[in-house]
C-alpha cells in the first residue's frame, strides 16, 4: 500500500519511468557485451593457442620428439592458468610426443589457411579448445607434414569474459544509482516552490479568495497558480451572485409573510367571535413559524455562502450580543427563568450570525427545557478560547444523537414545532468563525449543555 | 399628525395605513421612491415610514439625500433585510429606528409612538395643559377624571394644540397635519373642528383662543 502510494508521487513516477527502462536497457547492453566479449576472447585466446602450437611444433620437430625443457614448460605455464595438453604426430602419422589420446578434429571442419583447425572437444571430462596445425618440416629424420595438437581448458576465457561483464555491470549499477539520487535531489529542488504553494493554500482562510501572489515560480507551477487564481475570480463572482440572490430571496420571502402577519393582527382587532379569533391566532402562529423558518434558512445560507469575510470582521463582545438577544426575547420566553453569567469576551465575528446562534440556542433551551426550566447563559475566556455556553434543565440529548442534532432538518421523535435547522445553523456559523460546537449534558445525562468555542480575540 | 409611507407592497401599506389611522395619524402612501421628494417638498410630515427595497430606488439612497437637507422628521425604516449590517447602516445614515419585516402591529405602533413623542416638548407619557391631560400612548384626553373622546379629526387638532403648550399655530399648519393629499383640504373645515372642540371644553379651565391672522392657541381661562 505504501509502495503503491510512493509510485503515485512525482518522485516515484519519475524513478519508475527512468529506472525501469534503464534496467531493461542495461540487461540488453549486458547481453550484447557478453556476446561480443565471448567472440573477442575466443579470437584472442585462439591466436595465443595457435602461436603456442607453432612453437611446440617447431620445438618437437627440431628436438626430434624430445621432452620439453624446464624453461619451455615454465614459459608455457606462465601464459595461462589453464591446463594445456599437446601431442605431435610425425609425417606418416607416427606419434612423436604428448598426450596421445587428445581428440582428433571432427570431420568437415573448416581449415584456416589450409593448415590450421580449431575446434571444441571434451578431454578428461573437461571442455577444451584444441588447435591442430599441420607443418611441413624439412628435418633430416622427419621430412614431410607433421601435425601438432594443443588443447586448452576454457577457464581463462571464461574468467576474461566474466571480468569484462562484472566490470561493466558495476559501472551500470553505479550509474543508475547516481542517476536516481540526482533525480531525487533535483526533483526536491524543483518541487520546493510547489511545496511552499501547498503550504500557502493549506493555511488560507476558507473565505480568502484574493489571488495567490506569484513570486518567481517555475513556469509549470506558475500556470497552475494562474489557473487557481482564475478559479478564485470565478468563485468570488459566484459568491457575490449568490449573495445578491439571497438578498432578493429574503426580500421576496419575508415581504408576503410580513403582509400576512400584519393582516392577521388587524383582523384580530376587528373580530369579536371566539372561533374567528382562535383561527386567526392559529394563522398568525403559523405565519410566525414560516417567518422564523425563512429567517433561519436565510441565515444558514448566509453562513454557507460565506457572505462575510472572517478576516475583515470587527471584534465584538459576546456578552453584549447575549444581553441584546435576551432583551429582545418575545413573550414565549417570559415564563422561563434565564440567568446570565457574562464576562467580557471579545471575538472576531459577524454580528448577525452570532445573534442568530444565540437566538437559536436560547430558543432550543426554552423549547426543549421542560417544565421547571432554568436556563444559564455564560460567556468567558478559557485557554485562549472564547466560550459561549448555554445550559438548560431539560431531559438532555442522548449521546448517540448528539452528532445527529446538528444535521439539517433533524428533529427529535416528539418534536412537532421545531424546524430542525437551529443547531445546523449554529454549527455552520461556528465553522465559518473557525470555532467548534460541543454538546454535553449538565450532569448525569440530564440537561443539555451546548458549548461554542471561538478563537479569542486579542488586539495584538 | 401626518405620516408619509413609502412601501411597495400594497398589502403591507394598507395595514400600516389602517394602523396609523387607528392611532389618529393621517397618511400619505406611495409605492415608489421618486414620490418621496415631491411629497416632502409640498407638505410637512410628523413621521416617515420608509421601506428599503423599492422598485425604482432604495430607501438608503432616499434617506441619505433627505438627511443632507438637515430635516429632523423621524424616519422609521421597515425592511426585510435581516443583517445587522443593514440595520446599523440604516441607523448610521440617519434613520431613527429600524424594524425588520415581518413585525407585529403592536410593535410597529409602539415604535411610531416613541418616535412621535420625541417631537413634542415633553417626553413623558402624559402631557397636561391646565386641567386637560393627554396620554400619548392611549391618545386619550381627559378633563380631571372625565374622559373626553372627540372624533379623530377633532382629536388630531386638539393634539397639535396641546403639544405646542399654548404656542400659536396657523390654520394652514393644522390643515396640513390632519389632511392627506387625497382629502379635499378645505381650510374652513378647521374652523368647524375648533368650534366643536370649544363646545366640548366648555367645562374646562382651558379655552381655544383665536389670534387673528396668526392662528389658534390653547389658553387658560382666567374666570372659571
Amino acid at each position: 500500500m505504501r509502495t503503491r502510494k510512493f509510485f503515485t508521487t512525482l518522485h516515484g513516477r519519475l524513478l519508475k519511468w527512468l529506472v525501469i527502462p534503464l534496467i531493461v536497457l542495461s540487461f540488453a547492453h549486458m547481453y550484447s557485451i557478453k556476446n561480443n566479449t565471448r567472440i573477442t576472447s575466443t579470437e584472442l585466446f585462439d591466436r595465443v593457442l595457435i602461436n603456442l602450437a607453432l612453437s611446440i611444433s617447431q620445438y618437437s620437430i627440431s628436438s626430434e620428439g624430445d621432452l620439453f625443457t624446464v624453461d619451455l614448460l615454465d614459459l608455457i605455464r606462465k601464459t595461462t592458468k589453464d591446463k594445456l595438453y599437446y601431442k605431435v604426430l610425425g609425417p606418416s602419422g607416427s606419434f612423436l610426443v604428448g598426450y596421445h589420446n587428445l581428440p582428433e578434429p571432427p570431420d568437415g571442419i573448416k581449415k584456416i589457411d589450409n593448415h590450421i583447425e580449431i575446434y571444441n572437444a571434451t578431454y578428461l571430462g573437461e571442455p577444451v579448445r584444441i588447435v591442430a596445425i599441420s607443418t611441413l618440416s624439412k628435418h633430416s629424420r622427419y621430412s614431410g607434414w607433421s601435425k601438432t595438437f594443443v588443447g586448452q581448458t576454457l577457464k581463462d576465457r571464461e574468467q576474461f569474459t566474466n571480468n569484462v561483464i562484472w566490470d561493466n555491470l558495476t559501472r551500470i549499477v553505479l550509474l543508475i544509482t547516481v542517476i536516481s539520487i540526482l533525480t531525487f535531489i533535483s526533483l526536491n529542488f524543483a518541487l520546493k516552490p510547489l511545496k511552499q504553494l501547498i503550504f500557502d493554500i493549506k493555511n488560507r482562510d476558507i473565505h480568502d479568495l484574493t489571488p495567490i501572489v506569484n513570486l518567481g515560480l517555475p513556469e509549470e507551477i506558475a500556470s497552475l497558480v494562474r489557473g487557481i487564481n482564475e478559479l478564485f475570480i470565478r468563485l468570488s463572482k459566484q459568491i457575490s451572485l449568490s449573495r445578491r440572490f439571497l438578498e432578493n430571496a429574503s426580500h421576496q420571502l419575508l415581504t408576503p409573510i410580513a403582509a400576512l402577519t400584519l393582516q392577521c393582527d388587524l383582523a384580530l382587532r376587528k373580530q369579536q367571535s371566539p372561533e374567528s379569533i382562535s383561527s386567526l391566532n392559529r394563522i398568525k402562529a403559523n405565519a410566525d413559524r414560516i417567518s422564523r423558518l425563512a429567517n433561519q434558512l436565510l441565515h444558514l445560507s448566509y453562513a454557507e455562502a460565506s457572505a462575510f469575510d472572517y478576516k475583515k470582521e470587527t471584534p465584538v463582545n459576546l456578552a453584549e450580543i447575549v444581553k441584546v438577544c435576551v432583551a429582545d426575547l418575545t413573550e414565549l420566553s417570559k415564563v422561563t427563568e434565564i440567568e446570565c453569567k457574562l464576562s467580557n469576551t471579545m471575538i472576531k465575528a459577524n454580528n448577525t450570525l452570532i445573534t442568530e446562534v444565540i437566538n437559536n440556542l436560547i430558543e432550543n433551551s426554552i423549547k426543549y427545557g421542560g417544565k421547571d426550566n432554568h436556563i444559564l447563559i455564560e460567556t468567558f475566556v478559557e485557554n485562549d478560547e472564547a466560550i459561549l455556553q448555554v445550559s438548560d434543565q431539560g431531559p438532555g440529548i442522548p449521546p448517540e444523537l448528539r452528532q445527529l442534532v446538528t444535521e439539517r432538518f433533524f428533529r427529535g421523535t416528539n418534536d412537532e414545532s421545531g424546524s430542525g435547522l437551529g443547531l445546523a445553523i449554529v454549527k455552520e456559523v461556528m465553522l465559518v468563525h473557525h470555532g467548534s460546537i460541543e454538546i454535553d449534558s449538565v450532569e448525569n445525562g440530564k440537561g443539555t449543555k451546548i458549548r461554542c468555542s471561538f478563537p479569542a480575540y486579542s488586539p495584538s | 399628525m401626518r405620516a408619509l409611507v413609502i412601501e411597495d407592497n400594497s398589502d403591507i401599506a394598507e395595514c400600516i395605513i389602517e394602523s396609523l389611522s387607528q392611532m389618529g395619524i393621517t397618511c400619505d402612501w406611495f409605492s415608489e421612491g421618486h414620490y418621496f421628494e415631491a411629497s416632502i417638498a409640498v407638505a410637512t410630515f410628523d413621521i416617515i415610514i420608509l421601506d428599503i427595497n423599492l422598485p425604482d430606488t432604495d430607501g438608503f439612497t432616499i434617506l441619505k439625500k433627505y438627511r443632507l437637507s438637515e430635516s429632523q422628521t423621524p424616519v422609521l425604516i421597515i425592511s426585510a433585510r435581516i443583517s445587522v449590517e443593514d440595520r446599523v447602516h440604516g441607523l448610521n445614515i440617519g434613520a431613527d429606528d429600524y424594524l425588520v419585516k415581518p413585525f407585529a402591529l403592536n410593535e410597529f405602533e409602539a415604535r411610531v409612538r416613541a418616535l412621535l413623542r420625541r417631537d413634542t416638548k415633553t417626553k413623558s407619557e402624559t402631557i397636561t395643559f391646565g386641567d386637560i391631560s393627554y396620554n400619548q400612548t392611549t391618545r386619550e384626553f381627559s378633563i380631571y377624571d372625565k374622559v373626553l373622546a372627540p372624533p379623530p379629526r377633532e382629536r388630531a387638532v386638539l393634539e397639535i394644540l396641546i403639544k405646542k403648550q399654548g404656542d400659536v399655530i396657523s390654520k394652514e399648519h393644522i390643515a396640513q397635519t390632519i389632511f392627506n393629499f387625497d382629502d379635499l383640504a378645505d381650510i374652513s373645515a378647521i374652523e368647524i373642528y375648533i368650534h366643536r372642540l370649544r363646545k366640548k371644553l366648555k367645562d374646562s379651565m382651558v379655552t381655544i383662543a383665536t389670534h387673528r391672522g396668526l392662528g389658534y392657541a390653547l389658553e387658560l381661562n382666567e374666570n372659571p
